[in-house]
């Protein structure tokens, strides 16, 4: 079957495009949402570009190795997920101050937009809850992936997937009410 | 198994909630970030493949060694260059005229030159775009210090753009270095060689005669990476005040 044919044939099925093209179609279409996870998981706005284009060149190294039949959403959430973390390693290699995630998550023109105050407010509290937890919290209950897909995705036992919502919403919380008792909420 | 999760407040339900509907990114943001993915699909140099590998397997044995042997030949690259700039200006300063002469051109050549004027005019975009804040550096704890993390592929890329850099600085064309590391801080405004890059400018601009700028652009540097050595040669050419 010929290269084109064959990208048809699973765009027909539903199933994401293979080949180079296919990834930045993908990539095209999934971008809301990769900004989206990337603030989520902490990403300050002003390395937001950066930070999503590296996303882009492992999609795109690995474009070939994903499993076209599973959800596409948890891989590149999986994907964002390692990236941002990379991203905070690297960033302890600069001076930064301690108050980095605060002054960084802070309210954006395009974030007053979308839900001005409480989002601000939601991506303080989550900065507060360690990122391995928040990544599986914001999984399962921000994208509603089931916990079978987040463990699988994270390379996580069952239990410990759970293990990690259950803490991540308790901080999540107590997060918030903290914040809410300052008068900020 | 214990699966019993915790429900969470009404409250924070509903802010999670929200987190699904938000708008698109802006236009002029979004354009920029699929300009740049095109970019990198399109320019790909033909001399680096993205090997496929396994999300779910750590790195193979070529991924690793590629991980110790790029940092280590590109830091041993940029010590040379440094050392190299030092003894420069300290075998500059040694010479004669009569010896320099007797030494021909590339000892001249080597000369900070000083800035024409149409080239000072353009020095602000020479210097640093993100000007750090005064603020005291962070403690480190000896045993503290912080990891680089590599990627193989884009620590290639970076070190490509660089190159033409680090070229012209070594032949004494400072002002010929500046396009290379403007094209980097453009590309790779956070990359993984932004140290080694904020020491070339510093480099381009004390070789081009711009004393003040490369001294405030040291400064900038020195404040965000107080340990890097990559500006030692800046000692020996700096007289003592």
């Amino acid at each position: 079957m010929a290269f084109e044919n064959l990208e048809l044939a699973t765009e027909d099925a539903g199933l994401p495009p293979v080949g180079a093209e296919g990834c930045f179609q993908v990539y095209q279409r999934e971008l809301d949402y990769l900004l989206g996870s990337l603030r989520r998981l902490g990403v300050p706005y002003a390395d937001l570009e950066d930070v999503v284009h590296e996303v882009f060149l492992v999609m795109h190294r690995r474009w070939q190795d994903y499993d076209r039949a599973r959800p596409l959403r948890p891989w590149l959430f999986g994907i964002a997920f390692r990236v941002a973390s990379s991203h905070r390693r690297k960033s302890t290699r600069e001076v930064l101050t301690d108050t980095y995630d605060a002054e960084d998550l802070g309210t954006r023109p395009d974030d007053a937009a979308a839900a001005g105050e409480t989002r601000s407010l939601l991506l303080k509290a989550l900065a507060q809850v360690p990122l391995e937890r928040r990544a599986v919290l914001v999984m399962h209950d921000v994208d509603e992936v089931p916990m079978r897909e987040i463990a699988a995705e994270m390379g996580l036992p069952l239990f410990t997937a759970y293990s990690r919502l259950r803490k991540a919403r308790k901080e999540l919380d107590s997060a918030l009410s903290r914040l809410s008792k300052g008068g900020r909420w | 198994m214990d699966t019993r999760i915790p429900p969470l407040a009404s409250a924070t339900r509903a802010l999670l909630s929200q987190e699904r509907l938000l708008p698109s990114a802006d236009r002029a943001l979004r354009d920029r970030i699929l300009d740049r993915a095109r970019a990198a699909l399109d320019e790909r140099p033909s001399g680096i493949t993205l090997r496929p590998v396994s999300p779910h397997h750590p790195a193979r044995p070529s991924s690793r060694w590629a991980r110790i042997l790029l940092p280590t030949a590109a830091t041993l690259a940029l010590a040379g260059l440094a050392a190299a700039g030092g003894k420069l200006y300290d075998s500059e300063r040694s010479l004669t005229p009569g010896q320099q002469s007797l030494m021909g051109a590339p000892a001249m050549r080597h000369r900070p030159k000083p800035a024409p004027a149409l080239a000072m005019t353009n020095l602000a975009d020479a210097a640093p775009l993100v000007v750090e804040p005064a603020e005291p550096p962070r403690a480190r704890a000896a045993g503290n210090e912080p990891v680089r993390v590599t990627s193989p592929s884009t620590y290639a890329f970076e070190l490509r753009l660089l190159e033409p850099a680090r070229r012209s600085i070594a032949r004494g064309n400072f002002s010929e270095a500046l396009p290379a590391i403007l094209q980097h801080q453009r590309e790779y405004p956070r990359g993984q060689l932004v140290e080694e890059r904020e020491a070339l400018r510093v480099r381009a601009l004390w070789g081009m005669g711009a004393r003040n700028e490369a001294e405030s652009a040291a400064a900038v540097f020195r404040r965000r990476y107080p340990h890097s050595g990559l500006l030692s040669w800046m000692k020996a050419a700096t007289p003592a005040r």
